[in-house]
């Protein structure tokens, strides 16, 4: 369980209400609060290091690196990290 | 372990709701009132709140929990309210081989009990209902009496579903004592998942549970639990009713579940107060002493690394943590007619297995719309569906969870299913506070509690 503090706010997170579906051509996560959904296109080695990385508590740096190494992008990477906050899929 | 009550306040265009929080020497559970969502803070970020000083990186955590919103912001899906019944009751039988002292049902002389066309009709109309709702997959849960005495009806109810795409989770509740090395396999053979009625070591389940003329029952369980194993069955539960004689023998009763019949999963629900046998159910007053206890014995379990999970104790500390609203029973309150129905062998439908007397009788199979039917019956003002007087629950912090407690219970109780069951709100307000404690102070004992293991 996370003790948060302002002080470790730079640490991503998986949220505790979200509910994980690791399918063969990707990640489906609902956001319970607010019945909101993320997927991403990955196979399924890929989205348990994803899930791996965030449930223990990574640096915003850490997972950005991650996933511009699966999207050899920076932007859409970006985006993902951002959207995936907006919604409450990571805190 | 301090209680801090926070009322809501505004911050510009933030507003942090009604909270309570456990307070530790260097952390706070927050509990939002509103939505049953939680965070552990620690305590400086506590008296920040406290002090009504909210940094952004909080104010953002808070919003993303419930716990806060902004101006314009979405509120936290409602948990209950939707018409979507997915958990259906088959009551099978009325007739039992046992004679519990404190069962629900009276003894009846000719126990009636549904047919094969009866089932037929009744799964017609299921798979209608699903066709019509998109529903992909459904859960029967056949129901009695004793189901294994209508076993071919058991098997049927699989046969019927086979023949289309509805994923069904079929299970029972069974006392166990007529499964005979074949009943296991044909139930194996059906798919069927098992809850298996004990409660404890022979002492007390013989004391409880004998079977009709008075003889004991606790050899011939024992014995269909391992034909269960020698079927395959690996990960059963079982359903135990907790009674005084259990508080006396507590701590032979979980020993014999965990070091004698080796069962991952048992589920310990206080006895509610009948007509008959009142003296048999714990006194409100006791029910503190008994989750000491409870706790207490499982924390044994813990130590000497034998893995049991206490169903009542997962739930509510899986309520704590990600609020799933999985459990029919305790999250969120009942659930009766709005996820779960129970259909009767008169064909009628009822809004749960405990309520199906004629005045709460939805309409029969047949007659129309599952949904249709419990909407009409909200409409009608039917008692079963009046709202419940919480008057009481004042700033109560389990109430989001708990919401009165079992409607049929109140029934039964006192004829009135809108009351408070006083058995569970002193349950929660007993066992909650010590969950919250041990998420804080021994994380690595909550997780054993929620999914055992060692």
């Amino acid at each position: 369980m996370r003790v948060f503090s302002p002080d470790d706010a730079g640490s991503l997170r998986l949220s505790p209400y979200t509910r994980i579906n690791v399918q063969p051509d990707g990640l489906t996560i609902l956001q319970t609060l607010f019945e909101q959904v993320a997927m991403l296109r990955c196979p399924p080695a890929f989205s348990t290091q994803l899930l791996d990385l965030l449930s223990r508590g990574a640096t915003e740096e850490e997972v950005l690196a991650l996933l511009i190494d699966f999207m050899h992008d920076e932007t859409p990477a970006r985006e993902l990290i951002d959207t995936w906050l907006q919604i409450g899929v990571l805190e | 372990m301090e209680r801090v009550d926070i009322q809501a306040f505004t911050l510009d265009k933030l507003t942090v709701h009604d909270m309570v929080a456990y307070v530790t020497s260097d952390q706070a559970f927050l509990i939002s009132l509103l939505h049953g969502t939680t965070l552990c803070i620690t305590r400086p970020c506590l008296e920040d709140l406290l002090h009504h000083r909210v940094h952004n990186e909080t104010a953002f955590i808070l919003v993303q929990r419930g716990l806060a919103s902004y101006e314009g912001s979405r509120a936290p899906i409602p948990q209950c309210g939707r018409i979507n019944p997915t958990f259906f009751l088959i009551d099978l039988t009325k007739a039992c081989n046992l004679q519990c002292r404190y069962c629900f049902r009276e003894p009846e002389a000719t126990a009636p009990h549904m047919t094969a066309e009866q089932i037929d009709r009744i799964c017609d109309e299921l798979i209608a209902y699903c066709q019509r709702h998109g529903l992909s997959c459904l859960s029967i849960q056949a129901w009695g009496g004793e189901p294994l005495i209508e076993l071919s009806l058991i098997e049927r109810i699989r046969h019927c579903f086979d023949e289309t795409n509805i994923a069904l989770q079929l299970t029972i509740e069974t006392n166990a004592t007529l499964i005979t090395p074949s009943v296991a396999r044909r139930l194996k053979n059906s798919r069927v998942e098992i809850g298996v009625s004990i409660d404890g070591c022979a002492a007390v389940h013989d004391a409880q549970r004998p079977f009709v003329g008075g003889s004991p029952s606790f050899a011939r369980v024992r014995e269909g639990i391992e034909n269960l194993r020698q079927a395959g069955y690996t990960d059963f539960g079982s359903i135990t009713v907790v009674t005084r004689n259990t508080l006396d023998h507590l701590p032979e009763v979980i020993r014999c579940f965990a070091q004698e019949l080796h069962l991952p999963s048992i589920k310990l629900n206080l006895m509610r107060k009948t007509d008959r046998n009142r003296q048999l159910a714990l006194d409100l007053q006791e029910i503190p002493s008994y989750v000491d206890n409870l706790l207490g014995e499982l924390r044994a379990c813990y130590e000497q690394g034998i893995s049991i999970v206490e169903q009542n104790i997962a739930q509510r500390l899986a309520n704590l943590l990600f609020r799933p609203c999985g459990n029919i029973c305790n999250a969120h309150g009942c659930h009766g007619g709005y996820r779960m129905l129970s259909i009767g062998v008169d064909d009628g439908v009822y809004p749960c297995e405990l309520s199906d007397i004629p005045s709460y009788c939805l309409g029969k199979i047949g007659q129309g719309d599952f949904t249709e039917m419990v909407q009409k019956a909200i409409d009608a003002q039917m008692e079963y569906f009046q709202p419940r007087r919480l008057d009481d629950c004042g700033r109560c912090p389990w109430l989001f969870y708990c919401h009165g407690g079992c409607r049929s219970a109140m029934q039964y109780d006192c004829g009135d299913p809108c009351r408070i069951d006083a058995t569970e709100c002193a349950f929660n307000q007993a066992l909650y506070p010590r969950l919250v404690e041990i998420l804080m102070l021994d994380p690595a004992f909550a997780q054993y509690l929620q999914k055992g293991g060692c």
